[in-house]
């Protein structure tokens, strides 16, 4: 007993993920209690408030109530706002609420960052500093969705802000998406929490359908690739052939989508469970014939909020300059979601590769428009779909890369040490995370519509059947365990 | 007047599109025309700035939700 009652407190070492045992208990408990009083709005709000709660406080401790605050700060700004008859105040108190969600996401992710390259370029003989700050599991995530709140309110793009207070509190915490996103905007999912939802057969369907193949993608798919091949070879890429880190590369992409993508499933799985709908954040990435197309099919929330809140009102005041001023807020967009990844080199370099590309697609669109011209439509897309996956799985080893002498490692080995020889010997070695990879991206590559396919059937089965495969599906992958369950990368940042 | 400032979007249309069989209507959207994303909107939206000689407001911008928002706006301001 003292056992269970331990575990339900906040472990630092242990935080809870979707894809732990405890969270499915938990889960379990909740939603029994859920779907006996979601008819009613004010019962079901309180009870995912409570809920949500409960779940970032067991993922991030005390941190919770930093939740509580920026959460209660931006309900009353967001009033005051929509209150204030003087644009100038407006104006005052949408700053206020961008110096409390960006300051805090500074001083939590990025005081540590500052400090030491400030401290490489004055005393550049000194060892790097390290305050101890605790990383707010999410904050990256969360900050974002409070902001689209406040600059809609500002904009005037939301009419009506939220009067009630709880239910504001909800938006910001609703504990399927703090985590990792995907990034809800307040428009989209503030009227579902005021509203009365429906859990139909279809969502039930759909929910389990999805945490099936989010549970598939992370457990089969990205824990396995990362543990018995990718994250050795970035680990140490000195240890391993020009082949080997090119495989990685490959190996890394992959890994990468299917735990992010997995994770998003869950997500909306269990969003779907509890009568909501989420936005999707993936659409076939490695189909983007351009980066510019990529950006529309990977993280899409993400590139939304980007689109709409900064590069939008970034190129708008740079409009005079033409594609010059277009390029410069792609740029800066780029450098700004680089960052946001993470307080590192190796993300910002990543970022501004991919701001690098856009600009690229800018500048040679009538060059390519006339190269449609000439060559067979199926072959240019295919020649385009191959050498934009190229572009992202050698950036990406900058996204994986620990830091930037790693990344300069497994980039030598690619470019000075690339022996296609060693190919044989390397799928003998690696038989098992090679094969895993190929179904992976042939999974990936497979048409939509045979996911509709599989996923309507499945929906239009009976309840008994529906859950007895839910459970088999669930027992079966997690037997594809070799340790203890994995984090999210996403949780990183 | 209408009927005049679709006329002279027409041209901008085809000038920024690179397309000479555009025509605009109040409906039409972004996704009407290939080659209207983010990107190029925002040359368009100077574009009609320059041909009207007109200044839009990012609040105006955010708002208009297809062409037909695009030409109230331009009279409001033609008018004012």
């Amino acid at each position: 007993m003292e056992n269970l009652f331990s575990s339900l407190k906040y472990l630092p070492n242990q935080p809870l993920i979707f894809n732990s045992v405890l969270f499915f208990l938990l889960f379990t408990v909740f939603y029994l209690i859920y779907i006996t009083v979601f008819n009613k709005i004010k019962a079901r709000n309180i009870l995912l408030l409570i809920f949500s709660f409960y779940f970032y406080y067991k993922v991030s401790g005390l941190a919770v109530i930093l939740l509580l605050l920026m959460g209660s700060s931006d309900y009353f700004i967001g009033l005051g706002i929509f209150k204030s008859k003087k644009q100038s105040s407006k104006a005052w108190l949408l700053l206020l609420s961008l110096i409390v969600n960006l300051g805090s996401l500074f001083y939590f992710k990025y005081t540590n960052f500052f400090l030491n390259t400030w401290l490489d370029i004055t005393q550049p003989t000194q060892a790097p500093l390290v305050l101890n700050i605790l990383l707010p599991i999410g904050i990256s995530f969360y900050v974002f969705k409070s902001l689209s709140y406040i600059l809609d309110v500002y904009r005037e793009v939301i009419e009506e802000p939220e009067r009630n207070y709880f239910n504001y509190l909800l938006y910001v915490a609703f504990f399927p998406n703090i985590l990792a996103g995907p990034i809800s905007k307040a428009r989209d999912l503030l009227p579902q929490i005021n509203q009365k939802l429906f859990i139909t057969n279809e969502f039930i369907g759909k929910g389990f359908f999805l945490i099936m193949c989010g549970a598939f993608k992370k457990v089969v798919i990205a824990d396995f690739l990362a543990v018995n091949f990718v994250d050795r070879v970035f680990q140490s890429p000195h240890l391993f052939s020009g082949f080997e880190n090119l495989m990685a590369s490959y190996g890394a992409t992959i890994q990468i989508y299917a735990d992010f993508s997995g994770y998003t499933d869950i997500v909306i799985g269990i969003a779907f469970l509890l009568g909501f709908v989420v936005d999707p954040n993936f659409n076939k990435p490695f189909m983007a014939k351009n980066v510019t197309d990529f950006w529309r099919r990977w993280h899409i929330t993400l590139s939304k909020w980007l689109n709409e809140y900064l590069y939008t009102p970034l190129s708008f005041s740079f409009r005079k300059l033409r594609r010059i001023g277009i390029i410069l807020s792609l740029i800066i967009t780029f450098f700004i979601s680089g960052f946001w990844h993470g307080p590192n080199w190796t993300y910002i370099l990543w970022g501004l590769s991919h701001g690098i590309a856009m600009t690229y697609d800018i500048l040679s669109d009538r060059f390519r428009d006339k190269l449609k011209k000439i060559i067979n439509i199926k072959i240019y897309n295919f020649i385009s779909i191959f050498i934009t996956f190229h572009f992202l799985s050698l950036s990406i080893i900058l996204f994986k890369s620990a830091d930037l002498n790693t990344a300069g490692v497994v980039y030598s080995k690619i470019l000075n040490n690339l022996d296609f020889s060693l190919a044989k010997e390397w799928m003998k070695l690696y038989s098992l995370p090679f094969i895993v990879m190929i179904i992976a991206y042939v999974l990936h590559y497979l048409p939509m519509s045979w996911n509709n396919f599989l996923s309507n059937r499945y929906i239009k089965l009976n309840w008994a059947f529906k859950t007895l495969i839910f459970v088999l599906a669930v027992i079966l992958i997690y037997q594809a365990y070799s340790s203890e369950a994995m984090p999210f990368v996403y949780l990183e940042f | 007047m209408e009927t005049e400032i679709i006329e002279k979007l027409n041209i901008t249309f085809r000038k920024v599109f690179k397309d000479p069989e555009i025509k605009v209507y109040p409906e039409m959207t972004a996704n009407d025309v290939e080659k209207w994303d983010s990107i190029t909107h925002v040359i368009l939206i100077a574009e009609i700035e320059k041909d009207f000689n007109i200044k839009f407001k990012l609040k105006e911008l955010i708002a208009m939700k297809n062409v037909g928002d695009c030409i109230r706006i331009i009279n409001e301001k033609l008018e004012n």
